[in-house]
């Protein structure tokens, strides 16, 4: 139970860190907990709301920290690496992984099992000038993303290996 | 006339006499004249104010059970007010996340889809 909730805020704290060293032009900064994501889905009546509110229905916690910088280059790897450490634990997958030598981007999906349930999510973006993480806590079924599909930016028809297939299937993984 | 109607004519002086005795012309104390004057020069009013709360009491617990359904309904209110705009703000809150996720899974499967191309 301890290490449920540590690891979470353990990872807050670095991206919090990355906000205060970053020179960005921009931050975008989510914290909702399962209180505010609760108060947050008795607001949500619209129709295009409903799939979200389903989703977040489930979930414990939604954090983001998205940096926009002016020039390519004022974060490093350095910055990110942290993260990327905490998301080597067993209990989390790399379903997706994009690294992009020509555009210079590296985005990474990765979930987090328990006992073969979707406990977690994590969406970790670099760009030449933008960085984004994303942490989806909770049991995050990523059939939930696919009824999410059209809405929100989510593109239609996308498809998310589940958590169970995803450790018999290679991650899928572009490499450029 | 009879023995009777005789002691209620008594009677009826007896009362006669005591009321005149308690109603009769009295001069003022001769303080009352140099009290009025002073007051009068002062142009203060008697201390009748205050009191007029205590001399309607019924007028004063009214005034005090409106003002607490007021206070009352104004704070409900208020708090549903407050409580709104926090859920909102939580709303778009939750909106601005997954969009922001969607567009990172969209570059994702964008990449993706050039790759599959080539």
């Amino acid at each position: 139970m301890k290490l449920k909730f540590a690891l979470p805020s353990a990872m807050l704290v670095l991206a919090s860190g990355i906000t205060a060293g970053a020179q960005a032009i921009k931050v975008v900064n989510v914290t909702l907990d399962k209180k505010m994501l609760g108060l947050a889905s008795k607001f949500m009546d619209d129709e295009d709301d409903a799939a979200g509110k389903r989703m977040i229905s489930k979930l414990n916690g939604i954090y983001v920290r998205s940096l926009e910088f002016k020039n390519p280059g004022e974060f490093t790897a350095a910055d990110v690496e942290p993260i990327h450490a905490q998301l080597q634990g067993p209990e989390w997958s790399h379903i997706v992984s994009v690294n992009s030598k020509a555009e210079k981007e590296n985005v990474g999906i990765y979930i987090k099992t328990v006992n073969n349930q979707t406990v977690g999510m994590v969406i970790l973006a670099e760009e030449p000038t933008e960085l984004t993480f994303v942490q989806l806590d909770g049991p995050v079924n990523p059939e939930d993303l696919g009824e999410l599909s059209g809405n929100f930016g989510i593109p239609k028809g996308i498809h998310v290996t589940p958590a169970n297939k995803a450790q018999e299937q290679p991650k899928t993984e572009v490499k450029k | 006339m009879s023995d009777q109607s005789q002691e209620d004519r008594f009677k009826d002086e007896r009362i006669e006499k005591a009321l005149r005795t308690a109603l009769r012309r009295q001069n003022p104390s001769e303080e009352f004249a140099s009290r009025l004057l002073t007051r009068i020069e002062k142009g203060t009013q008697p201390e009748h104010t205050a009191r007029s709360w205590w001399i309607f009491p019924r007028l004063g617990w009214a005034v005090a059970g409106v003002m607490c359904v007021a206070i009352t309904i104004v704070s409900a209110k208020y708090e549903q007010h407050r409580r709104e705009a926090e859920g909102q703000a939580a709303r778009r809150q939750v909106l601005v996340a997954l969009r922001i996720a969607g567009a990172k899974i969209q570059l994702a499967q964008s990449r993706v889809q050039q790759l599959s191309q080539h």
